[in-house]
């Protein structure tokens, strides 16, 4: 079995040694390009979002490649992916392509992998317990040590360092089969990562992502807006995170002492319940995190995303009252690199004035 | 005094509002209906909501703010779903609250949910929290139930018999039929039968029969005028029969569907593409015009289901895209040209058939 998925951030980095502990094979799609999106762009309505075109577009080049099973993304909510993905499917078959395929949504990671699981393997959860806690376990790593990059990346001297370390992790971890493995290479890593040499007197602003986890994680997509923003000297923090997402034993969850569900509480002012896709996150994690130091937030989201811009208008009765400033930006295929770059650049600017002028009052009150 | 309750005349308006005004009249309420859109309405509510927005909730934005001062309290229904295994957009599922934010000077929002996947007692809870607002009398509650779905059946056979959308309703609102009065004879005209204002057209003059065109789109799309243009009245005067989706009722709509083996996601949208397959189907139109609005993001898709569906019925499809700036001057050239390829097309004789390679 040749086993494919579309590209999700770091996605990749650890479902290939998942699936490969199943003794299966991973195709990798190739790194989402200008030819991913066209093939997306050719095939799929022209009204729909620019990540459905995207994905389409990896599906169709992993098909290629030889995949013969594909892990797709969508499922039941109201985003327009739990529509298309059937439709992405018909698709596929009506161009010619032969495989089989099971859907994944990231709205119930942990129902989904059990069932995703048990396509690939045949077993239940605990049959394949060992594949699936080096996948946590990756995860985990992998989280941590973008996490890690997003905090070194702002101050490293040498710029470009943190990104080089980054790029000879991802390569490590093809060769990672046990959880030993990967627990040596998120320690090994770890410690490179602190190492990189920072200047600790430089000013860093603090942003934090908010909006569709696809605009959040895709770099393709979001012109690396992480990249950007730490070259600008800002640390950037996301609400989204796919390890956070996959708890097998969510007790705090249970006991409604979650992060999660905190945001849902906030959420609730403005919002009577779930609006389909992660908007109803969305909403609650602004209010949580504009409440918790940051400098300023940023809401990324595709054109025209059915919640997204329902989340966007609602926060717009927050947004008379949040204690910080809130920029929107919304990608699609046309979206230009320079214009991202100018509006984040203005908006940092923007933040370094802010933070100036509350320091300068902070002084004139003592 | 009488409470009044205010209905903005876009989205739901169009589908619910003989339902809903036996329900609040048996509760001695008084129903304010917005006036038909005009251009400040529609300015209005694109100044309130942010560009990526679409058409549809721009103009409910502008009726709400067009009935503030003059109602008690504003209707916003939160439709979540209305069959088992199927969604409604997100942007109805979060109405009232968009409606909160972006019109912080609204009056009490009456905003009951109703989620038929939920079961029957959230349902039942959800209208009696509803009626309790009028009155303390369950059982008057349960009596204006029955009364509003009278009515609403009443208004779908008016609108299966053939009675227009708009007259339907201005009927039913009149009170010209009882609500219990369930056998109605419409004698005026409706959209098929009326050629008195034809125009001379060549082409479709020369046609013994008139064209019969399938119109396929929200009901919001297709009757508010301003919207788009008096599209129907448009139609009319070039002497075509149209056959509205609003003219197919849910069931007939669900099982043309089914026929097809297609499954569409979004409850409204299903009932569309239903629609269009039981004219494409049944009736054997000569042509389809679809009708969708910018930013829509269910219609969006639908487009593509409805190509593919004409395309396999060998139908020719139009599709009229929808929003604040469309010009009128394109949209006549664009149904004029339309009509007079469908009428060359029936000279010629092409066949309506499934089979390829015909046209």
């Amino acid at each position: 079995m040749k086993v494919s998925f579309p590209h999700l951030g770091m996605l990749y980095v650890y479902l290939q040694p998942y699936i490969n502990s199943l003794g299966m094979e991973a195709v990798v799609p190739p790194p989402t390009s200008k030819r991913t999106l066209d093939i997306g762009v050719r095939h799929c309505p022209e009204l729909t979002c620019t990540p459905c075109k995207i994905i389409f577009g990896n599906y169709v080049e992993a098909l290629e490649h030889g995949a013969d099973t594909l892990i797709m993304l969508g499922g039941m909510g109201a985003c327009r992916l739990g529509y298309s993905v059937r439709a992405q499917r018909d698709k596929l078959l009506a161009l010619g392509f032969q495989f089989q395929a099971v859907t994944f949504s990231l709205l119930d990671a942990q129902a989904d992998l059990v069932r995703v699981n048990r396509f690939l393997t045949g077993k239940s959860l605990f049959g394949a317990l060992d594949s699936i806690r080096l996948l946590i376990d990756a995860m985990r790593a992998v989280d941590s040590l973008e996490q890690l990059a997003l905090t070194v990346r702002p101050r490293e001297l040498q710029r470009g360092e943190t990104d080089r370390i980054l790029r000879e992790a991802w390569h490590a971890m093809e060769c990672c089969r046990t959880r030993d493995d990967v627990r040596l290479f998120g320690q090994t890593y770890r410690e490179k990562l602190a190492a990189v040499p920072c200047d600790p007197s430089r000013e860093v602003l603090r942003i934090a992502l908010v909006g569709d986890p696809f605009s959040i994680l895709d770099a393709f997509f979001n012109m690396d807006i992480e990249k950007k923003l730490g070259r600008l000297g800002v640390e950037v923090n996301r609400w989204f995170w796919l390890g956070g997402s996959l708890d097998l034993f969510p007790i705090k969850d249970w006991l409604g002492l979650s992060r999660q569900k905190r945001a849902a509480r906030l959420a609730r002012q403005y919002v009577r319940g779930d609006i389909g896709g992660f908007a109803f996150s969305t909403v609650g994690e602004t209010i949580l995190l504009s409440q918790e130091g940051y400098d300023g937030l940023i809401h990324l989201a595709p054109f025209n995303c059915t919640p997204e811009v329902v989340a966007e208008n609602v926060l717009l009765a927050y947004e008379r009252h949040s204690p910080v400033p809130i920029l929107n930006l919304s990608f699609d295929e046309h979206t230009s690199d320079a214009g991202i770059s100018t509006r984040v650049e203005a908006f940092t600017d923007l933040l370094h004035h802010r933070r100036a002028l509350r320091a300068r009052e902070a002084g004139g009150v003592q | 005094m009488t409470v009044r309750v205010g209905i903005p005349r876009a989205l739901f308006f169009y589908l619910y509002y003989p339902l809903w005004q036996a329900f609040f009249e048996a509760l001695g309420a008084e129903c304010v209906v917005s006036a038909p859109t005009h251009r400040g309405i529609l300015e209005v509510g694109a100044t309130r909501a942010t560009g990526e927005n679409c058409l549809p909730l721009k103009l409910y934005l502008g009726h709400v703010r067009a009935l503030l001062g003059r109602v008690d309290y504003l209707f916003t229904p939160l439709i979540r779903t209305l069959a088992y295994e199927e969604e409604n957009c997100a942007r109805l599922r979060g109405l009232p609250d968009l409606v909160r934010a972006l019109i912080p000077e609204a009056p009490p929002i009456l905003a009951p949910e109703i989620d038929v996947e939920g079961g029957t007692w959230k349902l039942t809870s959800a209208v009696l929290d509803l009626g309790l607002h009028f009155t303390r009398n369950p059982l008057r509650i349960r009596k204006a139930v029955e009364q509003a779905q009278v009515a609403h059946r009443t208004y779908e056979t008016m609108l299966q018999r053939g009675i227009p959308l708009p007259e339907a309703l201005s009927l039913l609102s009149a009170g010209k039929f009882g609500p219990f009065e369930d056998t109605i004879e419409w004698s005026g005209k409706t959209g098929g039968s009326d050629n008195s204002n034809r125009a001379t057209f060549a082409d479709s003059d020369d046609l013994e029969e008139p064209l019969r065109i399938a119109l396929v789109g929200h009901a919001y799309n297709l009757y508010d005028e301003y919207v788009n243009h008096r599209l129907i009245a448009r139609l009319q005067a070039l002497g075509v029969a149209l056959f509205t989706s609003a003219a197919v009722s849910e069931e007939t709509a669900r099982e043309s569907i089914a026929k097809l083996d297609f499954k569409h996601y979004w409850t409204f949208e299903h009932e569309l593409v239903g629609a269009a397959a039981y004219y494409l189907g049944q009736e054997q139109v000569d042509g389809m015009i679809v009708v969708v609005s910018f930013a829509c993001g269910t219609d969006a898709v639908m487009l593509e289901t409805l190509q593919e569906l004409s395309s396999r019925f060998n139908v020719p499809l139009l599709n009229l895209v929808l929003d604040e700036h469309s010009g009128e001057a394109g949209l006549v050239t664009r149904i004029e040209a339309f009509v007079d390829v469908l009428a060359r097309r029936k000279t010629l004789g092409v066949r309506h058939t499934a089979v390829s390679g015909t046209a």
